[in-house]
């Protein structure tokens, strides 16, 4: 059953239309008396160039339209919230200068924008559990992750560790990521977790079907899901900001990427170069600060001063068991560079 | 006068960018002289308000050779901190969108909007004035107005000195927080930000009044002399009195009212017209007395959504 969730009338023959699909136990309908079903969303694309939702969505809503038999509550799936920026390739809101994603709980007096994202914010209060799905940007990797304040730590940890992911980041609390969505409606009482994985502009189906079971065995552990589900992996876990080490490129220059995504290496393996192709030269050699875990890593090549490389969770950080099996996985290397060769760019 | 680059970046194939600040009655940014900081071009498109600063470092020259500027006091004009985009005509930061107005105080080991960032405070930190000439994120048309933080309150008072028609406080969003003008005032510089004019095109009327806006007040404090016509008894309004025009229908947007027009409840200010048949299927009226104090250049209208406000 699609609903519209925000109509507003553009100014030549369209309108914005917000919608979602909700998908209801077997046996229900529009009329029926919904008050004693629990309600699960699943929210994506507010950020017009992150797609990999796109693909947990259509999942979701395919396998449970085949068993809703095995459904005890309510799902809304929002696949689009924000429909002109992925129609457009673009992950703002085309002609809005604020990120869509800064904007809530929104101003039903304010611009189209902010009027859509007060009529999301209601649509989706009173859900008992909201997934909100993003994929990164243009230029990182992410390994698939839950994003929590740590305001809101205690009640959502226990949630999250059935999804199904391989991280969890508990950040520090920050004015600006007061007006995201999840804060919103975190802080409202509806209880929601942010997940980011993959890339922009693209679908990681590996990383899609790991999602899309972990919202399965989520599901089942809150009683709204019957049918079958995974165990869910054990997530590495950060709560303190020293876990976490973040690189960032001294020189402005061609990231060429040496270690794989993901990896487990020790401090001082190199993990990329920076390279000037109108000299021939390398820059400088992107180091390992740490041993640990590249939970993100640079995907896009161009790298200006500044430009984030990659974040790294410290080992001290890791549960003895899961950091074992990181090691035997070891350092995996996508390139074939001979690092030897490559003159300059050593650090002082 | 005197130019000194401020700070720079390096790029793989562009110059490096370089940005300059233009520097009066005084030779050093030392510390007991930092007095007062104009900036503007924080985004590519700012052009109202690039031209505007360098018509203030055109009179602050003059005023500085006729010794009309104070020799202990001074005075920072950088008009173009983001060159980067401005030359390649673009709002935010080419390779990653992000705007540096977002980003203060900045971070010198992080992201590079954030290490521009960072670059910059480091020469405003300590200035016991800053303006930001700035502008709105609705592209549109504002009457030039002085716009503070809510937080600033204490200060909104010496504002006056401008002479422009309004001071605005503003309470800050979650999003305000990351500006320079926010983080100026949170480390104990009384912060103005100015708005005005049409950002589609340099507007030369609103910059002369901007740029004697800002004379009047450099004057007032003693910065330099300057004797010139000062302007409005300047009114300070906050959220309260200001009312939100918006249309319920979406079509073209014959608007019939301008910046700075008082009107009287009743009165027509725009017409909204269907796409497709010419029709006009909407009329936009004052709801109240006032005066317009901004109207959206967009000449497309969304419905439910900002196209003007009104002063009550």
């Amino acid at each position: 059953m699609i609903k519209n969730v925000v109509t507003l009338s553009f100014p030549v023959e369209e309108k914005l239309c917000i919608r979602k699909q909700r998908i209801l136990p077997a046996g229900y309908n529009k009329e029926s008396d919904l008050s004693g079903l629990r309600r699960f969303s699943v929210v994506t694309g507010t950020h017009g160039d992150e797609l990999e939702g796109q693909y947990v969505c259509y999942e979701v809503s395919r396998i449970l339209q085949e068993n809703t038999d095995k459904l005890k509550g309510i799902v809304d799936i929002y696949p689009a919230l924000n429909p002109l920026g992925i129609d457009s390739l673009e992950r703002g809101i085309p002609g809005f200068d604020l990120d869509m994603n800064r904007i809530f709980p929104g101003n039903s007096h304010g611009s189209m924008a902010e009027h859509a994202a007060a009529s999301i914010v209601e649509d989706l209060s009173g859900s008992d559990m909201v997934i909100d799905i993003h994929s990164s940007n243009l230029y990182l990797t992410e390994i698939p992750q839950a994003r929590i304040s740590e305001v809101f730590q205690n009640e959502l940890i226990p949630y999250a560790k059935h999804l199904n992911i391989d991280f969890i980041w508990v950040h520090s609390a920050s004015t600006v990521l007061e007006a995201t969505l999840a804060h919103s409606l975190n802080s409202t009482g509806t209880p929601t977790i942010v997940v980011e994985m993959g890339i922009g502009l693209r679908l990681t189906q590996a990383y899609g079907r790991q999602l899309t079971q972990g919202i399965f065995s989520l599901m089942k552990y809150m009683g709204i899901w019957d049918g079958e589900a995974v165990i869910p992996r054990k997530p590495l876990i950060s709560t303190e900001t020293d876990d976490v080490e973040f690189l960032n490129a001294p020189v402005s220059g061609v990231f060429i990427q040496h270690m794989e995504h993901n990896s487990f290496v020790n401090k001082g393996d190199v993990i990329g170069i920076i390279a000037d192709p109108l000299r021939g030269e390398c820059l400088h050699k992107v180091k390992a600060p740490c041993t640990g875990v590249i939970f993100t890593l640079r995907d896009f090549p161009m790298v200006d001063e500044g430009s984030l490389i990659g974040r790294m969770l410290r080992a001290e950080a890791i549960d003895e068991d899961v950091l074992d099996a990181y090691r035997r996985r070891g350092a995996r290397q996508v390139s074939s560079l001979d690092l030897a060769r490559y003159r300059g760019g050593e650090e002082e | 006068m005197k130019k000194i680059l401020l700070f720079s970046k390096d790029s793989l194939y562009r110059e490096n960018m370089k940005v300059y600040g233009y520097l009066f009655g005084t030779d050093t940014l030392e510390e007991g002289k930092k007095t007062i900081a104009v900036v503007s071009g924080m985004r590519g498109n700012e052009f109202t308000q690039i031209y505007e600063a360098s018509q203030l470092v055109k009179r602050l020259k003059i005023l500085e050779e006729q010794g009309r500027v104070r020799r202990d006091k001074g005075i920072l004009v950088v008009p173009a901190v983001n060159p980067y985009s401005i030359n390649s005509e673009k709002r935010f930061w080419p390779s990653d969108n992000t705007d540096i107005n977002r980003m203060f105080p900045g971070y010198d080991l992080g992201e590079t909007t954030q290490r521009v960032a960072a670059s910059l405070f480091n020469v405003l930190d300590g200035f016991e004035y800053g303006i930001h000439l700035t502008s709105h994120y609705i592209s549109g048309n504002f009457v030039p107005h002085v716009s503070i933080q809510d937080t600033g309150r204490d200060y909104a008072e010496s504002a006056k000195a401008f002479g422009l028609a309004y001071i605005r406080l503003r309470r800050p969003s979650h999003y305000d927080t990351t500006t320079l003008n926010y983080n100026w005032q949170i480390w104990n510089t009384r912060a103005y930000s100015i708005y005005g004019g049409d950002d589609k095109a340099v507007d030369r009327e609103v910059s002369e009044r901007v740029v004697s806006a800002i004379l009047n007040f450099m004057n007032a404090n003693g910065m330099i002399e300057f004797d010139h016509h000062r302007g409005f008894i300047s009114s300070l309004i906050t959220e309260d009195d200001i009312c939100v025009i918006k249309s319920s229908h979406a079509g073209f947007f014959d608007c019939s009212a301008r910046a700075g027009d008082y009107v009287r409840k009743g009165m027509r200010l725009a017409r909204i017209i269907d796409t497709g048949s010419g029709e006009v299927i909407s009329e936009i009226k004052a709801p109240e007395d006032g005066t317009i104090l901004f109207i959206q250049s967009n000449p497309l209208a969304f419905a439910d959504s900002q196209l003007m406000l009104l002063v009550r």
